[in-house]
């Protein structure tokens, strides 16, 4: 019963502070629409420990609240990583740790999960700094002179400890990075690497080579209204998948990712004339477009089965902030819905095609096969609420993110002959939401 | 609730097990990077010397030297194979380039090593695959596939770094399409460049946009590089055709037909498609009341269609964009042209 009404009270805390920036729709009558059909989804993941994450998230929240986003902090707030497995959610704070952050421990006792708090050597907040400090110190250099000029992500850890930074190595070829010129490039080793950075950022720095996230370009013909996940061409015909719907500049509009086109039309599988960006609504540093419907209206839905399922779908209920550890699902046009996808970093500043992108999230694989592939980009990254019949927003596909992996049989496990990953880079939705103007429709 | 999850988890075990059986299959392992002691295998050619399959990555080993033979070159032909998703673009057939040919050769071997990178590879679904193949006097073909993705040109186990100008093209790719825009003008006689006839009536069918093949015209897209404007060679002749509802539809009014001084229009039709966040947000209930339909023709012989809704909200309309605002100074030149 304890359990319950901590279920209550955090979702009606979220559901309060996200209230002005979504949309909710009137329930027409029931979950199933014109576009369902049988499930075919796979969570990958057990239904009590979903449950437990929802209510970890929401402990998280209460703690740093959700105005904000994964990349700015303020305060002792070092970071948290989610545990559902076994209930845990760690706290690390710098300084004396706040009665706020004790209620929230005393309530997730009452709830059978553990809030531990651990002593942190920096704040989020002086780390943001330090990253920020980093990259202006080696903008422009070559990385022949400075290392550290070849970072293509800079990541907080969640633990206060330090930057965890990712770079371009000439020594790794399978690093392979996109847009990368020579001068990005270092040869020295992640010790040398992260000497180099230490000095700049003026905290500690972990290093290890990694290719720079890659976007991915790439269900077959959505009409009005309009959901995440489904096939969008731009108009040179490069093959992506759409976000989610909402409300920008007055109009309704899809969410896209940047690098799948910023001005001309954009059209659904089909080829039927979808919308096109509102005049300068895009963002190059979230990796997004605001691409408004010409005719019809955006849903509050996203495509949630295999790229080749005609209609399953669920409800987007709210959307929330990303939380290292949390597991999420990617659902874009090529390669279907995959789950049991891990968050690694949240809030980090990672290179696609030479543009600092913001507020990526990481995330691996843990029980799937792959977790991206090239025609996903733009599609949604969601996570179950409470339940998984009512699914969080959590973002948009900006690019893969880890090693290749062996792509399913083309025209069976994925639409096309595609490149597939282990791992995923998105954008967390607060950017869009708290920072950019975007209001998402909802269910809630 | 537990049924339902019950048979979640037993839907998700066969997806498991599906996705086992499907990912045993490794047929689309990443092409990458070619060792540095293999010299991949030139990719077979078929009797227009284009490749019948696209070879894949070249990866990012390269030797000194050039990356295709200089002497001796006939020509350089631009070749095209489907890419991995199908699209309203279907590969261009062949296009031989013999005028200037080794001006294309001489910026493919300028093309800097890819050697000192990670391989640079974007992931991009492009609706075609290309490759530049040049030919010779007495000696065979070499083929050298352009890898978008990984913004690499690779022959003979050299590998060179090609630069996209506007995230389509590789600036190799626009100087062929530039010399191949001159040699088709070369070759085609400005007599018989024609504009199409104005039709004398359009039905809301004709001018609503629905899908990707209502849209204008647009045949200069094909010999059109990334960083080229919308009509990047001479225009030979313009024809302005005006609309005006009648209570059948819109009827032809006036047309106008000009062959000279036609430079001043050409750029103002430039600047006017180069506007592209301009839109100019009409709704489209209904339709206009009164539209100029403006046919271009070029040096080369292609065609393309401006359409210009003036009432009862003006725009500018080509392919592959939303309505703009139409400048000013083009809507009085059509003014003078139609009155």
């Amino acid at each position: 019963m304890r359990a319950l009404r901590l279920v209550t009270v955090t979702i009606a805390v979220v559901g309060l502070a996200s209230s002005t920036a979504t949309t909710a729709f009137a329930d027409p009558g029931g979950a199933a629409d014109a576009k369902s059909s049988a499930s075919t989804a796979v969570q990958g993941i057990d239904a009590a420990t979903l449950e437990r994450q929802a209510k970890l998230d929401a402990l998280a929240d209460l703690i740093t609240g959700t105005a904000g986003t994964e990349e700015r902090h303020s305060g002792g707030y070092a970071g948290v990583v989610v545990d559902a497995e076994h209930g845990v959610l760690s706290v690390y704070w710098k300084g004396a740790v706040p009665q706020q952050v004790r209620d929230v421990q005393a309530e997730a006792k009452t709830a059978g999960l553990a809030v531990t708090v651990t002593d942190a050597k920096y704040s989020a907040e002086e780390l943001e700094a330090a990253r920020a400090n980093l990259e202006k110190a080696v903008e422009g250099k070559p990385a022949a002179d400075v290392p550290a000029a070849a970072w293509n992500s800079i990541a907080v850890e969640p633990d206060g400890s330090g930057l965890f930074v990712t770079y371009n190595s000439s020594a790794a070829p399978q690093a392979r990075s996109a847009g990368v010129s020579a001068a990005q490039v270092t040869a020295v080793a992640p010790d040398a690497f992260a000497s180099n950075a230490q000095v700049l950022a003026g905290v500690p720095v972990r290093a290890a080579v990694a290719a720079e996230q890659t976007p991915l370009y790439g269900r077959a013909a959505d009409s009005s209204p309009y959901y995440g996940g489904a096939r969008i061409y731009n108009s040179d015909a490069k093959f992506c998948s759409t976000g989610f719907g909402g409300r920008y500049a007055g109009s309704d509009v899809l969410l896209g990712a940047s690098h799948c086109g910023t001005s001309g039309n954009f059209y659904n599988g089909a080829y039927n004339l979808l919308g096109a960006p509102i005049s300068g609504g895009y963002n190059l540093g979230y990796d997004v477009t605001f691409v408004r419907i010409f005719v019809g209206s955006a849903g509050a839905n996203y495509y949630d089965g295999a790229w080749n399922d005609p209609g399953y779908n669920k409800r987007i209920e709210t959307w929330t902030l990303n939380h290292v550890g949390d597991s999420v699902c990617t659902s874009g046009a090529m390669s279907g819905i995959h789950c049991g996808i891990k968050v690694k970093y949240a809030g980090v500043d990672s290179i696609i095609e030479g543009i600092t992108r913001h507020n990526v999230v990481q995330a691996l694989r843990t029980t799937t096969n792959m977790a991206s592939a090239k025609g996903d980009s733009g599609g949604p990254v969601v996570a179950c609420g409470a339940t998984c019949d009512m699914m969080q927003a959590r973002g948009i596909i900006s690019g893969s993110y880890g090693n290749w992996v062996v792509c399913p049989v083309a025209g069976v496990g994925t639409a096309g002959s595609t490149e597939c990953f282990e791992g995923v880079s998105y954008i967390g939705m607060s950017a869009f939401v708290n920072n950019l103007g975007f209001t998402l429709f909802t269910w809630g | 609730m537990q049924t339902r999850l019950r048979t979640a988890l037993v839907v998700a075990a066969a997806a498991v097990a599906l996705g086992a059986v499907t990912v045993g299959v490794p047929l689309a392992l990443h092409r990458g990077v070619a060792s540095p002691a293999a010299i991949p295998e030139p990719p077979e050619l078929d009797a227009a010397h284009c490749p019948v399959t696209w070879p894949g990555g070249v990866g990012t080993a390269d030797r000194p030297g050039p990356l295709v033979p200089a002497d001796g070159v006939v020509s350089v032909t631009l070749c095209e194979l489907p890419g991995a998703m199908p699209s309203w673009i279907e590969p261009t057939p062949p296009r031989v380039l013999t005028a200037r040919a080794d001006e294309i050769v001489a910026a493919m071997n300028a093309l800097p090593s890819a050697a000192d990178g990670n391989g640079n590879c974007t992931l991009t679904a492009f609706p075609t695959e290309m490759s530049l193949v040049v030919s010779y006097a007495g000696r065979a073909p070499v083929a050298v596939p352009l890898d978008r993705n990984c913004g690499t040109a690779g022959a003979d186990g050299r590998t060179r770094r090609i630069i996209s100008t506007d995230g389509t093209h590789p600036a190799v790719v626009d100087t062929f399409l530039a010399r191949y825009r001159e040699q088709l003008a070369a070759a085609t006689s400005p007599a018989a460049v024609k504009t199409p006839a104005c039709a004398a009536a359009l039905s809301p069918a004709d001018i609503e946009v629905r899908t990707r093949a209502d849209e204008p015209r647009d045949d200069f897209a094909r010999n059109r590089g990334g960083a080229d404007t919308f009509a990047p060679s001479a225009l030979v002749e313009v024809r302005a055709c005006r609309y005006r509802t009648s209570p059948d539809g819109l009827r032809l009014a006036t047309q106008h037909a000009q062959r000279q001084n036609l430079t001043a229009f050409h750029d103002l039709v430039n600047a006017a498609t180069q506007r592209v966040t301009d839109t100019s947000d009409c709704a489209t209930a209904g339709g206009p009341t009164a539209i100029d339909v403006v046919w271009l023709a070029d040096a080369t012989g292609a065609v393309a269609e401006l359409r210009v809704p003036r009432q009862p909200c003006p725009e500018f309309r080509r392919a592959g964009s939303p309505g703009l605002v139409p400048p000013p100074q083009l809507l009085t030149q059509l003014d003078h042209w139609l009155a």
